[in-house]
């Protein structure tokens, strides 16, 4: 099952770019691919690390203007964005919080 | 007293961890700190404590196998909290894993209620076999799936999109539940190979202590680390970085 995060992400960079939806979706499945994280299992925060580092080359490919503006927009929303359907913590995040809590 | 040493190992870096995840789970009620908890406080120090204390004061005397029952029941529910965690941190939304983790629950149970309702068996019975099984089962599917998300996550810390420490984390977990299974392998083996009423010998002993240590050293850089060591790891991926 695809994660809540992934959808929310590439619907609102079609709502903010008008960019197709197959486009979007293959946009930031392949920005979370670079990054060696899947769409079914990506959190929230490994999301945004992924907006804020990687999304805009993809983003610029597809033909949108000033892409780190759209970056910065989708990581400012994904933000205070709440999931209806509980996105399940990584690994790494419920490991960090046992090392450094 | 050749085991010794990494029995105690295990013993005291086991109750410092648990105790520390079970102080993390107070803190921030979360599931998975909980499970760990328990999971290592039940399969180490407390199931030994009760073990041990069967065989130093009670051997011989009918006492001995109601506390080994007892210790088996608490590390019985130790091996629960470990295959939940496990289904819960590594793979949360597969149902297999989810099919996985009961069924082993609900066949610990099951042989755990053999044990309580059968006699003292003279040799390793049906249950003994399926119980050490589970065991095994249980802390080698952990430990694959901690070094197969290890071999992800050290990927994402060269470049950049993983911590360091925690990638290194997942390593040692994984070397530390491997060792713990080997461990439960060598037993099973020695038990299978010895006359009743046989000790271990010295070289299942030593075998066992190097498990134990093992075992001890992975649970200790993996969620107790040393700044020392959290520096190294830190300095090591940057050059990496870098480089």
């Amino acid at each position: 099952m695809i994660s809540p995060v992934f959808e929310w992400v590439a619907q609102e960079l079609g709502a903010t770019t008008g960019l197709g939806r197959p486009v979007c979706r293959g946009v930031v499945r392949s920005a979370l691919e670079l990054a060696l994280f899947q769409p079914e299992a990506v959190s929230p925060a490994q999301m945004k690390m992924v907006i804020e580092r990687l999304l805009a080359d993809g983003i610029r490919r597809a033909g949108v203007p000033e892409p780190e503006q759209v970056c910065a927009r989708l990581a400012s929303a994904l933000d205070s964005q709440h999931f209806e359907t509980r996105t399940p913590e990584s690994p790494d995040e419920i490991f960090d919080r046992l090392i450094r809590r | 007293m050749v085991g010794m040493a990494g029995i105690a190992a295990f013993f005291v870096v086991g109750l410092a961890v648990s105790i520390r995840l079970l102080g993390v789970w107070h803190k921030t009620r979360r599931m998975p700190e909980l499970l760990a908890g328990l999971g290592l406080l039940g399969i180490g120090p407390l199931g030994f404590c009760v073990l041990m204390a069967g065989i130093s004061f009670f051997r011989g005397t009918p006492l001995a196998h109601t506390i080994g029952v007892a210790a088996v029941g608490i590390q019985d529910l130790g091996f629960v909290a470990s295959v939940l965690f496990t289904w819960l941190v590594f793979r949360p939304s597969t149902r297999w894993a989810q099919v996985l983790a009961f069924g082993i629950s609900i066949a610990l149970a099951l042989t755990f209620a053999a044990l309580v309702s059968m006699p003292p068996a003279h040799g390793p019975s049906l249950q003994f076999h399926a119980d050490v099984g589970l065991k095994i089962l249980s802390l080698g599917w952990g430990a694959l799936e901690a070094l197969r998300y290890w071999r992800v996550a050290r990927q994402r810390v060269a470049i950049g999109f993983a911590d360091p420490l925690v990638s290194a984390s997942f390593l040692a977990w994984g070397v530390a539940l491997a060792s713990g299974a080997l461990g439960f392998l060598i037993i099973y083996v020695a038990v299978l190979s010895l006359e009743p009423g046989q000790a271990l010998g010295n070289g299942v002993q030593l075998l066992l202590s190097l498990c134990g240590i093992v075992t001890a050293i992975g649970l200790y850089l993996s969620l107790l680390p040393p700044k020392s060591y959290a520096r190294h790891l830190a300095e090591s991926a940057r050059q990496v970085a870098a480089g």
